[in-house]
């Protein structure tokens, strides 16, 4: 029997599938979420209610559905992506017609029971689509212009549609997620570099534009920026958030003010702190040591999943770990230098901590896959 | 190794190599971020430590300080009066029905309230305040503080609430405020900045809403620092409010009050107007309600109290009621007749007690007839039988004609909401309204003012200042905004031949100051101050001839909302003319003797400026006069000072 046979292989029982799952992985994932919850009785004023108890529900019924996707063969998940991919592709395109409009961005679509936000599923299937497209390459080939067209555009279309909507944090984060999956696939390094030069040119270029007939980003994109290379020129206005946030987080020290007892989250003094800007809360009443403790659980997620991704036989498998695991970095990083005052404001909410159905969702499908992938690759050893 | 030159095994090995070196970017990100966090919480720690108790700001908009409303001297009608309220934000626990409940054992909401704030609550986003109660005292206050902790979401704060230091003698005139509503907010684009600010009220009603643009303002804003505690400390930035304007009004509000106190328990109105600038110093309108209920925000129980009252204390009836002005309108029909040139002023005829045309017999109020009238004779005994002529003589539309020259049909320009028109009826109108074409008794009726003729109590007033001056003479109610005068139009002549303008006013002259004349008992009898007028009854149901058979021929017989309104319209003095007064008192009775002497009271006050002095009025009556007087519990012999007109 060839490798690739054995790795197809559908009989294996439901107790096996089970023992397959990596438990350290759910293990942390179960870990951050309780921190979350803790996080979220405390912006909640000391009260399960507006956030804990909603969430605890969505939380459930993610499990759920992580578990349900973890058992069904990684085979099946390799031969529907590209129809994932497409009726994700459609989902977009839909919101672009008839998208409810919510806080000034045309992201939700409503389908009658429930609301979604496709740029959530995009996420994820655009990370399947791309992995199936270098599993089926030659790798010897991937760096050929011809080979790089495919995945380019399998790329470029959800990035564009997510950045018209307008929602420029998502966008950017969805076109590095599909980088690194181009990275780890072997595509030569000469191209990542020129891609590095051309962003260096495009913020010039966004930079210069500033104010002119041709100004390529909207005026709040640029407050923005100017807030974040200098939040102290504006205390009072736009650059509250970041300084706010950084004396929550400065102001915890090394052992917090204890659970309850942050002043800056108790007397609200930023806005959106169940959200994007939840991690000061927790900075903020829990000190320096569980801060590191939540950024090692974090990277724990992502080094468990590197090391399957490398222990994977089919390399469909380990691609979609990484590419997933690298959404998921690319997130908690962002949102982590975001409120530390390392990057812009972009709107990114921390995963597994923020309130939020939607994003909650997609992570747990994403980790879904990332267990099917687990039990189902890794089936010969 | 075997297979180790395959493209798997070297896609393989290249992913590996790539993997190692993506996970080393991904810890060097960690390492950034870690090192970020040390920096931050231990080494700069200190220093966040320290902004964290000082350095915090809160925001807050600063709403305006409403303008105040004076009268014509100077008294305050609206002002601004400090108070605590009570807000709550919904936002801030899932379970406000109990937070409410918990709420409502210290200010006393009740169940009904409590279930009108919850359907607001589902209304609004819900970060903004909702107002819970206002004018709380200061004892309730500091329970709902040491309460805080079991009740999330309620705040206190303190600002103004408009107060009416009159009461309800001027409450139709004036108004009120509220808080907007949400229609209110959608057509005011400018208030959604002051919505999240509990207390922000605009007016509702009469001026209040009329000039609530200018009565506003323009709210300030601060940004201030917080400390630990949640206390606010120094402000950083303010812009400070700006006040609404300060207005002036025409009106008199010790007239006003005199008025309600002699008006008693009728149900009334009374315009009374100054000719020289065309201020209107009265405007009133019985009965009434106190828009001090309204300010703090009125209990559904007051609400409904008024709501039920059938006297309908809400209506403002001298501006926005509708009578048939009845003989008062009789003027009109006398010049349309005399500007025509089909009548001269020796023109007579003669009144057996009724007219007969084809089709119908129009009785005079008289029964026994008024014999050969003229026309100073037409007004002073007010005999129907010589109008039923004159409406044949004439016609419908010259009548109209006139009646539209002197304001009816036509609301007058004042800064007031719902103000009606009235109606002078004509062909095409009663083909449009009322499907069926204009008979000659429809011009009858008209004639003497009854029938489809409507008018409120303002325009009989106003016809009046038109007579007087044969200009288009307008109201004003406005004096001054922030001192500054209003401009006042220039009157249009109303281009009335003078000689016919005498005959209708000698007809009212000697209607109050000749025997037998309608009104004679409520003359005047300082030489000084002489009165001319007409008076009026306005048939709310006509006697029929079986009750005419069964011996119901008077008005008191009948039930009261049956009766007829009584009308009045006088000015005075008659050398001189500068008052004008109308009041017209529902199902009164008749006008000569319910409305004439009310309004000889309310002119005569106007022209005194202080109570009227008893040598005014005829001898034969001072007496009664007196009672009166003790019966208001007012002095009845006032001071020879007072006495002096008004300047």
């Amino acid at each position: 029997m060839t490798q690739l046979h054995q790795t197809l292989d559908p009989k294996l029982s439901l107790l096996g599938k089970v023992a397959r799952i990596n438990w350290i992985l759910m293990f942390l994932i179960i870990t951050l979420s309780l921190i979350g919850f803790i996080n979220l009785y405390s912006v909640g004023g000391g009260s399960f209610y507006p956030w804990v108890l909603p969430q605890l529900q969505k939380f459930s019924f993610g499990l759920v559905i992580m578990v349900g996707i973890a058992l069904i063969p990684i085979s099946f998940w390799q031969t529907s992506s590209y129809h994932i991919y497409f009726i994700g592709l459609i989902l977009l395109v839909m919101v672009e017609i008839i998208g409810v409009r919510l806080m000034g961005a045309q992201r939700w679509l409503d389908l009658g029971i429930v609301q979604i936000q496709p740029s959530e599923i995009m996420k994820v299937a655009m990370v399947i689509a791309v992995a199936n497209y270098y599993s089926q390459t030659d790798p010897t080939k991937v760096s050929r212009p011809l080979y790089l067209i495919f995945p380019i555009c399998l790329i470029m279309l959800p990035v564009g549609l997510i950045f018209i909507q307008p929602d420029l944090g998502t966008a950017i984060l969805l076109l590095l997620g599909g980088g690194i999956i181009l990275f780890v696939s072997g595509v030569s390094l000469f191209y990542f570099m020129g891609v590095a030069f051309m962003f260096i040119g495009a913020i010039a270029s966004i930079l210069i534009s500033r104010g002119t007939s041709w100004q390529i980003l909207q005026d709040y994109q640029y407050r923005r920026i100017d807030t974040f290379l200098n939040p102290d020129s504006d205390p009072l206005g736009s650059g509250y958030q970041i300084i706010q946030s950084k004396i929550a987080i400065g102001s915890g020290g090394l052992t917090g003010k204890g659970f309850l007892n942050g002043t800056q989250t108790q007397l609200n003094f930023f806005p959106e702190k169940h959200t994007d800007f939840i991690f000061p809360v927790l900075a903020e009443e829990f000190g320096l040591f569980w801060s590191l403790i939540i950024l090692i659980l974090f990277f724990g997620i992502v080094l468990v999943c590197l090391y399957e991704a490398l222990k994977a036989q089919d390399r469909f498998s380990s691609l979609l770990i990484i590419g997933l695991a690298g959404t998921f970095f690319l997130y908690f990083t962002v949102n982590l230098a975001m409120v530390t005052g390392l990057f812009p404001v972009v709107g990114i909410p921390l995963p597994l901590i923020s309130y939020g159905g939607s994003a909650l969702l997609s992570l747990m499908i994403s980790f879904g896959f990332i267990q099917s992938a687990i039990i189902h690759g890794n089936k010969d050893r | 190794m075997f297979g180790l030159d395959t493209p798997i095994a070297k896609g393989k090995r290249k992913l590996t190599r790539r993997v190692f070196l993506l996970g080393g970017m991904q810890l060097a990100m960690g390492g950034l971020i870690g090192y970020r966090l040390v920096q931050l919480q231990a080494w700069n720690a200190d220093d966040f430590q320290e902004l964290a108790e000082t350095n915090r700001i809160g925001f807050g908009l600063i709403p305006p300080e409403r303008g105040l409303i004076i009268d014509r001297k100077g008294l305050l009608l609206a002002q601004n009066e400090q108070e605590y309220w009570v807000t709550f934000v919904p936002e801030e626990t899932h379970q406000k029905r109990e937070t409410l409940q918990k709420v409502s054992q210290i200010i006393a909401l009740s169940d009904q309230e409590i279930e009108e704030i919850l359907q607001k609550i589902d209304q609004r986003p819900s970060f903004i305040p909702i107002l819970l109660k206002e004018k709380v005292s200061w004892d309730k206050i500091t329970k709902l503080a040491v309460n805080g902790p079991a009740l999330p979401g309620i705040y206190s704060g303190f600002g103004f609430a408009r107060y009416y230091p009159q009461g309800n003698s001027l409450s139709h005139l004036i108004g009120y405020v509220g808080s907007p509503s949400l229609d209110e907010i959608e057509t005011n684009s400018d208030l959604k900045s002051l919505l999240s600010h509990p207390n922000f009220k605009i007016g509702k009603v009469g001026i209040e809403k009329a000039l609530d643009w200018e009565l506003r303002g323009t709210p300030g804003n601060k940004k201030f620092e917080v400390n630990s505690s949640g206390r606010k400390g120094k402000v950083l930035a303010s812009n400070d409010p700006i006040s609404g304007k300060n207005i002036q009004l025409t009106l008199d509000a010790k007239l006003h009050e005199y008025t309600q106190l002699v008006l008693g328990d009728e149900v009334a109105s009374v315009f009374i107007m100054d000719l020289e600038k065309g201020d209107v110093l009265v405007s009133a309108s019985k009965p009434t309600f106190d828009p001090n209920l309204f300010s703090g925000g009125i209990s559904s129980s007051d609400y409904q109290r008024y709501l039920e009252n059938i006297y309908s204390p809400f209506f403002n009836r001298p501006l926005a009621g509708q009578y048939a002005p009845g003989s008062t309108f009789k003027m009109i029909t006398l010049l349309a007749a005399l500007e025509s040139g089909l009548i001269d002023e020796d023109f007579t005829f003669y009144c057996n007690g009724s007219h007969e045309i084809t089709g119908g017999v129009f009785h005079c109020w008289n029964p026994k007839g008024h014999g050969t009238v003229g026309i100073k004779k037409s007004l002073k005994e007010s005999c129907d039988v010589f109008y039923y002529r004159l409406a044949e003589i004439i016609g419908m539309e010259r009548i109209a004609e006139m009646a539209r020259r002197f304001g009816f049909g036509s609301k007058p320009e004042l800064p007031i909401p719902d103000l009606s028109s009235g109606l002078v009826p004509d062909h095409k109108w009663k083909e449009a309204n009322i499907g069926q074409s204009w008979v000659i008794g429809d011009t009858m009726n008209a004639a003497i003012g009854q029938g489809y003729v409507l008018a409120s109590t303002a325009q009989i007033g106003l016809m009046l200042g038109r007579l007087i001056t044969n200009r288009k003479i307008m109201p004003r109610i406005v004096i001054s905004k922030d001192g500054k005068e209003e401009k006042i139009n220039e009157w249009e002549p109303m281009g009335i031949s003078e000689k016919n303008l005498n005959l209708v006013l000698e007809g009212m002259v000697a209607a109050l100051n000749e025997q037998k004349g309608t009104a004679y008992d409520a003359r005047t009898t300082d030489s000084n101050f002489l009165i001319a007028g007409k008076t009026g009854t306005s048939q709310v149901r006509r006697i029929t001839a079986r009750e005419r058979e069964a011996g119901v021929t008077k008005n008191s017989d009948l039930p009261w909302e049956q009766r007829d309104h009584a009308i009045f319209c006088c000015y005075g003095p008659i050398q001189k003319p500068r008052y004008v007064a109308s009041l017209i008192v529902e199902h009164g009775g008749s006008g000569s003797r319910v409305a004439a002497p009310l309004g000889r009271e309310l002119i005569m006050r106007t022209f005194y400026d202080a109570l009227p002095p008893l040598k005014a009025y005829p001898a034969e009556i001072r007496s009664k006069i007196i009672e009166m007087r003790l019966n208001f519990g007012i002095n009845p012999e006032p001071p020879k000072s007072s006495t002096n007109s008004r300047a």
